[in-house]
């Protein structure tokens, strides 16, 4: 049996290799992920650890509303300007230094064009006395004096500027003309991480960034004197600075750093690892397909073994170790590739506008065990039932006549039965998690698991379809191509089983580039309408290619001195604490909403919010119950600063998850809890004089008319859509291979009457032309059911969103069914040609 | 047998050889035949004499090393595989002896299957005709599946009439038949020749199908060893043991 074994592998060398491809594409994925994020992580651990070293005891403002998070920035906190003096005075410190660190902006040579960043903004840091932190100078010098800066070689070489040249830099005021002296980076290596970052003087520093004496340190660091313990100093230094402050260790504080960038960026590897178990689940289609066609094929060969005496499970044993081979292979050659992928992921995403640090290559033992469990675990899945059929063949079949292949097949009852089961049971388990009956990491399985039993569902129960589809599809191509559209059609649909499954795995492709497509659509709707009721002002400022790090602080004061402008105001975004529940805080100023430049809606008696005052807010009705929040009463609330600040609630308004959350107090207000930087400003007067008003000084801003501004909004839901759909493309491609191979085995069987064909006058081109319609049925098929279904599941959970508007991007999910039509005879086009070139004679001799 | 008119079919000197150095084997060696129009003839020979190297050469399936074939007046050897496939189309029809229809197509698809390729419609008369001539009037709906072997080479022979082809080469075209069903199919053969004065070339290692024949043509070695008229199926058996007889002479070839 050894030796059949090995004969038969090696005779189908090529495709077992294409077969564990389907495995090797998902493990390369997984195993890329688990390599890129482990380097990373290493990575992050080394930048918090030198950032420290030599650092006893760091200080910083307490962090009251648990870690940063995504709402608002956590540049504006700071420690009072006199606590580096205590600090210093507390036992066992022999020095302490304060650091600034706050958003910024740098320029490219012109002075003009900002250092684009899709990444983490920019941040400007003070220097420290040399041997205190990680920062070394790669070129040039630390800066002294009050007109010099040092960049991070990178951001350097993005602003196209050298040690010695001008550059521009901005921060909470208007643009600064600095001297770059010197290029900065970390440790052994050349950058600060992802973030880009700019060096100045501690005065240079607080002055762009605008610090006053209350709220002036980002950190303060004290360096001990010698024989004492960290933690000693660490709590000598917590007696000083009392609970406004936290105090850490510097080891702790770098292990504390990395974590927070860690779990940060925690949704990427999230994120990747399930476009990786998509393309797995996709490929195990793949590998079942291949299985039961070349089981059904070996037939002959395997009655013949049993008639010759061969025992069912010695039989059963071959196919088991025939799938292993596929299994480990496909395993091995994905870990490997999965070197390569990791690099890949972080070249994209540096594309992307994020450079991840990555030191030496991390390859973990976890990886390697994911890796092999997952190939192996997914073939032996999907090979099992293919395995259990070859098995079941009696001897006699060895004697039958040659295996023609079927004419047309029909298709079992038992399968779709299952199939509309299973259909239920998905759409329970979805409708659960989708309704909140079951919530947090239960409702995440839930719900993925929902739509993978659906998937399933849909599977079981296509080849149902694949009849009338391919009939609906026959038609035009019948009449367009005469007799190669016609047999496309019945070849399509004479194993109606095979087809689905081919089809099927295009089609969880297609459901999820539709979902992702109709959703987008839904969430851009959505968003206008959401941004449309609120924000009435006729042009809005905001940084330049809308980016998420907002705009200058004074640039408020600059629009408001703009001629003809008769009112503006700025809107930003935090968040904060109302009775130890967290909630976002939405800031506008006073004037945006007393002269009507935003409409809040107010819920209770109705009307527009006007201004809520000083210590007032108003809370959104979607979050005033879980607050307890009601008109009239006032609750105690917690900011981003650590103090604590009645809020008297003027209001219920009506809330939306995009424009309007939470609670919302006007510019003043939130300056109490800590918050001053506006994202964007809204704005009352002539876009172009703004614009002129701007110029100078704010090059990095744009003033936008309303309707330019809400489109520029809603647009960047698309640049999201751009990276779901890349990384659904490789689902799809596995589902392409999986055409490519099922044609081929499909034609391998389908030799005689290839060759048929062509003896009786079929030219090469009509052949070739008869597969390439198969494929483009087979794909449409599954591109049809697949829009469908990815219709269903994106307005079931659209259905559950409040407010969320569904609309039906038609063109679009037209496009992408006929663009799937278009790949799938793509991918034919090698089997096409392999059919075309079948000699008549190799065909009928072929027995 | 000297016969007057032009051949419709004519093979010259046809020379082809597989294989190389010490595994060389000559499957025609020299081989001058022509077919006359509105006769059936059979070629008959041991197993590996080269019959079917035969058919395939002069039916356009191969190309021989050496010499011509001319069909209907055109020399096959000048013809691109393009040329050459709307011959076999148009001029040429087939039957095999076994897989000779496509399996998703009914039995009256099959039987027009030439005419779909080339995209030309039947003349519904003579589609009538030749499903009531094979006898498949109330089958011509089924697919080949469920129809039984007879049957199946009944359809077979009717698509090679539909195009009415200047000539039908049939390669043992009863050999997976049993008695019955094989007297059907020669039966057929022979009415589209008597009938619709077609021509049909027949390779068959049968001497009761060779008594159909009008002529027959003995193959050994490569080479004819005989051909004249066929007679009985007694004359038939009575030549195939003179060829196959190593003590027997070699006759002289006709
Ligand atoms: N494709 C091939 N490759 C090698 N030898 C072949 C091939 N086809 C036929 N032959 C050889 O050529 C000779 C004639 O074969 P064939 O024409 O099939 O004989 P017949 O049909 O009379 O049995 C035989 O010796 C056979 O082995
Ligand atoms: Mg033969």
């Amino acid at each position: 049996m050894r030796v059949l074994l090995l004969r038969s592998l090696r005779e189908r060398f090529r495709r077992t290799v294409m077969t564990s491809l389907a495995v090797v594409i998902g493990v390369a994925l997984i195993s890329g992920t688990l390599i890129f994020t482990d380097t990373i992580s290493r990575s992050f651990d080394e930048i918090g650890e030198v950032s420290y070293r030599g650092v006893a005891v760091a200080v910083t403002p307490a962090v009251p509303l648990g870690t940063p998070s995504s709402e608002g920035s956590d540049d504006d906190r700071g420690l009072r300007r006199d606590a580096v003096d205590r600090v210093a005075g507390a036992r066992g410190v022999r020095l302490a230094v304060g650091q600034l660190e706050g958003r910024a902006i740098v320029y490219r040579r012109d002075g003009r064009t900002p250092v684009g960043s899709n990444g983490p903004p920019t941040r400007l840091l003070s220097t420290l006395p040399p041997g205190v932190g990680g920062v070394r100078y790669t070129a040039g010098r630390a800066p002294a004096a009050d007109d010099e800066v040092a960049i991070d070689a990178d951001t350097a070489e993005r602003a196209g500027v050298r040690v010695g040249d001008r550059v521009s830099v901005q921060g909470e005021g208007p643009r600064r003309r600095l001297r770059l002296v010197g290029l900065a980076g970390l440790g052994d290596g050349t950058t600060f991480g992802p973030r880009p970052t700019v060096l100045a003087t501690q005065a240079t520093a607080a002055s762009i960034l605008r610090r006053t004496p209350d709220r002036y340190w980002s950190q303060v660091l004290a360096l001990s004197a010698s024989g004492t313990r960290d933690e000693q100093v660490a709590a000598d230094v917590r007696r000083v600075v009392g609970d406004g402050a936290t105090v850490r260790t510097g080891e702790d504080q770098g292990a504390r750093q990395a974590k927070e960038i860690k779990d940060r960026i925690s949704f990427l590897p999230t994120i990747l690892l399930v476009f990786a178990g998509i393309a797995t689940f996709v490929g195990a289609f793949l590998i079942f397909n291949t299985f039961t066609i070349t089981m059904a094929q070996r037939q002959r060969e395997f009655a013949l073994l049993r008639a010759l005496g061969a025992a069912r499970g010695q039989i059963r044993a071959m196919v088991a170790a025939e799938t292993t081979t596929v299994g480990l292979l496909g395993a091995t050659l994905g870990l490997l590739a999965g070197f390569g992928v990791a690099p890949g992921l972080r070249a994209v995403i540096k594309a992307l506008g994020v450079d991840l640090p990555t030191t030496a290559t991390v390859f973990s033992g976890r990886t390697i065990v994911v890796g092999f469990v997952v190939g192996m675990a997914v073939t032996a899945a999907a090979g099992l039932l293919p395995a259990r059929r070859a098995t079941r063949v009696a001897p006699v079949e060895a004697l039958r006549d040659a295996a023609a292949p079927p004419g047309r097949g029909r298709v079992p009852r038992g399968p779709v039965l299952a199939g509309l089961a299973i259909g239920v049971v998905g759409s329970v388990a979805l409708a659960l998690a989708l309704v909140g009956s079951v919530e947090g990491d239960t409702g995440t399985a839930f719900a993925g698991g929902g739509a993978g039993l659906l998937f399933l569902a849909a599977t079981l129960i296509s080849p149902v379809l694949v009849g009338p589809v391919a009939r609906m599809l026959g038609r035009p191509l019948r009449r367009i191509f005469g007799l190669p559209g016609r047999l496309a059609q019945d070849n399509a649909s004479r194993q109606p089983g095979r087809t689905a499954i081919t089809s099927s795995a295009l089609m969880i492709g297609l459901a999820l580039v539709v979902f992702a497509t109709v959703f987008a659509a839904g969430l851009r709707e959505t968003l206008r309408g959401d941004i449309e009721r609120v924000v009435a002002a006729p042009v809005v400022v905001q940084a330049s290619g809308g980016s998420f790090s907002g705009v200058p602080t004074s640039v408020v004061g600059a629009v408001r001195r703009a001629p003809g402008v008769t009112s503006a105001g700025g809107v930003g975004f935090s968040r904060v604490a109302v009775g130890g529940r967290r909630a976002s805080l939405t800031i506008f100023d006073a004037e945006a909403l007393r002269t009507g430049l935003v409409r809040l809606q107010r819920t209770d008696g109705g009307g527009t919010a006007g201004d809520p005052g000083p210590g007032g807010a108003y809370v959104t009705d979607t979050v005033a119950g879980d607050l307890g929040a009601r008109a009239g009463r006032t609750v105690l609330a917690r900011g981003t600063n650590g103090e604590q600040h009645p809020l008297r609630i003027v209001g219920i308004v009506k809330g939306s998850a995009s424009a309007v959350s939470g609670v919302v107090v006007n510019g003043a207000t939130a300056a109490t809890f800590g918050t001053t930087q506006p994202f964007f400003v809204v704005v009352d007067g002539r876009p172009d004089a703004v614009r002129r008003a701007l110029a100078r000084d704010y090059p990095a801003t744009e003033v936008l008319t309303r309707s330019a501004w809400i489109t520029d909004q809603t647009g960047q839901v698309n640049q999201l859509l751009g990276l779901v759909y890349a990384l659904l493309g490789l689902s799809v491609l596995v589902a392409l291979f999986g055409i490519v191979n099922t044609l081929s085995l499909s034609i391998q069987e389908r030799i005689r009457e290839l060759g048929l064909l062509r003896a009786v006058g079929a030219t090469r081109a009509q052949v070739r032309r008869m597969v390439l319609l198969e494929a483009a049925i087979t794909a449409l098929l599954g591109a049809l059911l697949g829009a469908a279904l990815g219709f269903v599941l994106a307005a079931a959970v659209g259905a559950t969103l409040d407010g969320f508007a569904l609309s039906i991007p038609v063109g679009q999910i037209a496009l992408l069914v006929a663009l799937t039509g278009v790949l799938g005879v793509v991918a034919a086009i090698r089997p096409a040609r392999r059919a075309a070139r079948v000699e008549v004679l190799d065909a009928i001799a072929g027995e | 047998m000297v016969v007057v008119s032009t051949p419709i079919v004519q093979a010259d000197d046809l020379r082809k050889t597989y294989g190389r150095g010490e595994t060389v084997v000559t499957a025609l060696d020299g081989v001058t035949v022509g077919f006359q129009a509105g006769a059936l003839a059979a070629i008959m020979g041991p197993s590996g004499s080269g019959k079917s190297t035969l058919m395939h050469c002069v039916a356009g399936l191969d190309r021989p090393d050496h010499g011509t074939v001319t069909i209907d007046g055109v020399e096959t050897g000048s013809l691109d595989d393009k040329r050459l496939t709307e011959l076999r189309r148009d001029r040429i029809g087939f039957v095999f002896q076994a897989f000779n229809l496509l399996p998703v197509l009914t039995a009256e698809e099959n039987i027009v299957l030439p005419l779909t390729i080339a995209g030309r419609k039947p003349d519904p008369d003579w589609l009538e005709h030749l499903i009531a001539t094979v006898g498949l009037g109330d089958r011509r709906d089924h697919r080949p599946s469920e129809l039984s072997g007879g049957q199946q080479q009944r359809v077979a022979v009717a698509r090679a009439l539909a195009s009415r082809p200047a000539v039908i080469f049939a390669d043992e075209p009863t050999g997976n038949l049993d008695s019955r069903s094989s007297e059907e199919v020669l039966e057929l053969l022979r009415r589209s020749v008597d009938e619709f004065g077609q021509t049909v070339v027949m390779v068959t290692h049968d001497a009761h199908s060779a008594s159909y024949a009008d002529r027959l043509v003995l193959l050994k070695d490569g080479r004819i060893v005989h051909d004249g008229p066929a007679g009985g199926s007694e004359a038939v058996h009575e030549r195939l043991r003179q060829v196959t007889d190593p003590d027997a002479p070699n006759p002289p070839a006709a």
